[in-house]
Order: C-alpha cells, then sequence, then structure tokens
C-alpha cells in the first residue's frame, strides 16, 4: 500500500509539475519566440536606418572636408581629373568633352558626350559613386535621333 | 492424506508486490520525465528571453544612433545637400523611376535632374495619345518616388509633346 501511495504520490506530483509549470513555461516561450521575431525585424529596420543615417553623414563630411581642405586647387584639380579620366576610359559613350576648372569648393567638372541611352545613363551613374568624388549638380540627357547626348556638370571633391 | 502444509515462520511474499513495484517505478519515470520537460522549458525560456533582450538592446542602441545623427543633419549647406542626393538619387536610380511610371506609348525625350537641397526632374515626353501622356502623369505622382509632379507646357499635333517637372522623392531613413 505504501509503494502503491509512493508511486500515486509521484505521478501527482508528476501532473503538477507538468501542467502548473511545464506547460505555461512552453506558452511563454513561444510568446517570447514571437516577440524575439518581431524585435528581429524592429533590429533590423532601426539597423538599415542608421546605416543610411551613417552612409549621409559620410557623404557630407567627404564632401565638405575635401572642399575645405583644397588647400592646393591645382593638385585638387589634378586628382579630380585623374579620377574622371578613368570612369571615362571604361564607359561606352563617345564624343566626350571634359573641361575641369578649380573652383571655390574644389573643382568644376563638366563632361558632355554621346551614346546609347546605356551607355550615357551608366556613365552619369559611375561619376556619381561616392569613391570618384563628384558631387553632381546638373545632369541633361538629350535625345537626338538614336543616340542620347548628356552633359554632367559637378564639383569634384576628390583628394589630391 | 494430509496436504503439504508451509510452517515455516518466513513471511509470505504478498501477490501483489511485483505491481506495486511497476507502479512506483511508473510513477518515478513520470516524475522524471516530468521533471526533465520543466527543466528544458525554462532552459528554453530563459535562452529565447537572453536572445529578446538583446535584440532588443541593440534596437534601441540603433536607435539611439540614429536619432543622434538624425539631428546632426543639415549644416552642411549647399554642397553636403547635394553630396547626400548625389549618393542616394543617382541618375541610373532617378531614370529607372522615371521608366516604371512610363506607358509603353511614351517616350523620354529629354531629361535633366537639377541636384540641390532637393532634386528637381525636367522631362520633355512624347506621348502617342492624350490618354498615354495622361496615364504617365498619373504613374509618376502614384509610384511615390516623386512628388509635386506638375506638368507644363503641352502641343498636340500627331503625337502630344510635353514638358513635366517633379522632385524626386528619397527614402527617409
Amino acid at each position: 500500500v505504501t509503494r502503491r501511495l509512493a508511486a500515486l504520490a509521484l505521478a501527482a506530483l508528476a501532473a503538477v509539475v507538468h501542467f502548473a509549470f511545464t506547460v505555461p513555461t512552453r506558452r511563454e516561450v513561444a510568446m517570447t519566440v514571437d516577440a524575439y521575431g518581431r524585435a528581429r525585424v524592429d533590429r533590423h529596420a532601426a539597423a538599415g536606418r542608421l546605416a543610411a543615417l551613417e552612409r549621409r553623414r559620410d557623404a557630407r563630411a567627404k564632401a565638405v572636408s575635401a572642399a575645405n581642405a583644397a588647400a592646393d586647387p591645382a593638385a585638387t584639380t589634378r586628382a579630380v581629373r585623374l579620377a574622371v579620366s578613368r570612369v571615362l576610359e571604361t564607359s561606352g559613350a563617345g564624343g566626350v568633352h571634359l573641361g575641369i576648372r578649380p573652383g571655390p569648393e574644389g573643382a568644376d567638372v563638366a563632361v558632355t558626350a554621346r551614346g546609347s541611352a546605356d551607355d550615357v545613363v551608366r556613365l552619369a551613374g559611375d561619376l556619381a559613386r561616392p569613391e570618384v568624388g563628384v558631387v553632381l549638380g546638373l545632369v541633361q540627357m538629350t535625345r537626338s535621333a538614336d543616340l542620347v547626348g548628356v552633359q554632367i556638370q559637378g564639383r569634384g571633391v576628390a583628394r589630391p | 492424506v494430509i496436504g503439504d502444509r508451509d510452517f515455516s515462520t518466513r513471511r509470505r511474499r504478498r501477490a501483489g508486490s511485483a505491481v506495486d513495484l511497476a507502479l512506483l517505478a511508473g510513477g518515478v519515470i513520470a516524475m522524471a520525465g516530468s521533471g526533465a520537460a520543466a527543466g528544458s522549458a525554462w532552459a528554453d525560456l530563459r535562452h529565447a528571453r537572453a536572445s529578446l533582450d538583446e535584440t532588443r538592446r541593440a534596437t534601441a542602441e540603433a536607435e539611439g544612433k540614429a536619432r543622434a545623427l538624425a539631428g546632426e543633419g543639415g549644416a552642411a549647406g549647399l554642397l553636403g545637400a547635394r553630396a547626400i542626393w548625389t549618393l542616394e538619387a543617382p541618375p541610373p536610380r532617378v531614370v529607372a523611376a522615371v521608366a516604371q511610371a512610363m506607358p509603353d506609348d511614351v517616350r523620354l525625350d529629354s531629361l535633366a535632374l537639377r541636384y540641390g537641397t532637393e532634386l528637381e526632374v525636367d522631362m520633355s515626353v512624347v506621348a502617342r495619345s492624350a490618354a498615354a501622356y495622361d496615364a504617365f502623369l498619373e504613374g509618376l505622382a502614384k509610384s511615390g518616388s516623386f512628388s509635386s509632379v506638375a506638368p507644363g507646357n503641352e502641343s498636340r499635333d500627331r503625337l502630344v509633346r510635353a514638358s513635366v517637372r517633379a522632385r524626386y522623392r528619397r527614402s527617409d531613413p
């Protein structure tokens, strides 16, 4: 009888542990995992927002510091010309004319070219890449016959 | 004719003893299983809570940094603003946004992007019909990439030739 009572007590205790602790705990685990999933989405959004703001800060700081630090306008102009030339060499556009003059904040950049729509859009996009160091002012594309002419004006802030 | 009788003084084993032992073993196993399940649930809960806390802490940290950065903006003048537009709206991206709003019967003749504190977009388009041009204007306005979509001069002959001015809208971080 004692053994049976002990067995009964153990079974009862096991049931109590299961229903009073394990089941609510499992339910709480499920809720916590759901909250974790939502928190991960929030974290991803926050990280994306922070990364975009950091890119903005870096682009702004790079442009302004490069412009302010242009102690030797001729050296800046040479650096800008070199960076822009590299882009032009790899572009598929033709009829390229490049004008670079020292300006008050960096160097004034003017590029005209002709080519297919894809080529001129790619050229404008390549010039806008941060590592090239051109801050765009005006990009004008005009269709004539089968080609597109592009005129790009900007401020070169590449460091010597 | 006397049957075998047990005169021993040793206590006889009760018949139910094996069943009792089996029940006891079952109880022990049930208790052990229940305890193990409870322990596992508790460990899972601790792990899930730690992950949740860590994620919330990282989110709060990123949001704090983002707020601080957002508060810093705007002090770099026109060149800084143009640098940000150049970064976030290079010509291929703007051209793609225009193309997305453009019906088949509309062609872009010229496109000018003016980078300043805002990115102004001037377009000259040729449409086969007024309806196609209307659809283009509606597509621009609804695209989410442009605001202040303003139709300009418009001439109608066999084709519709028109100019449109709009502002490119970058996604706010």
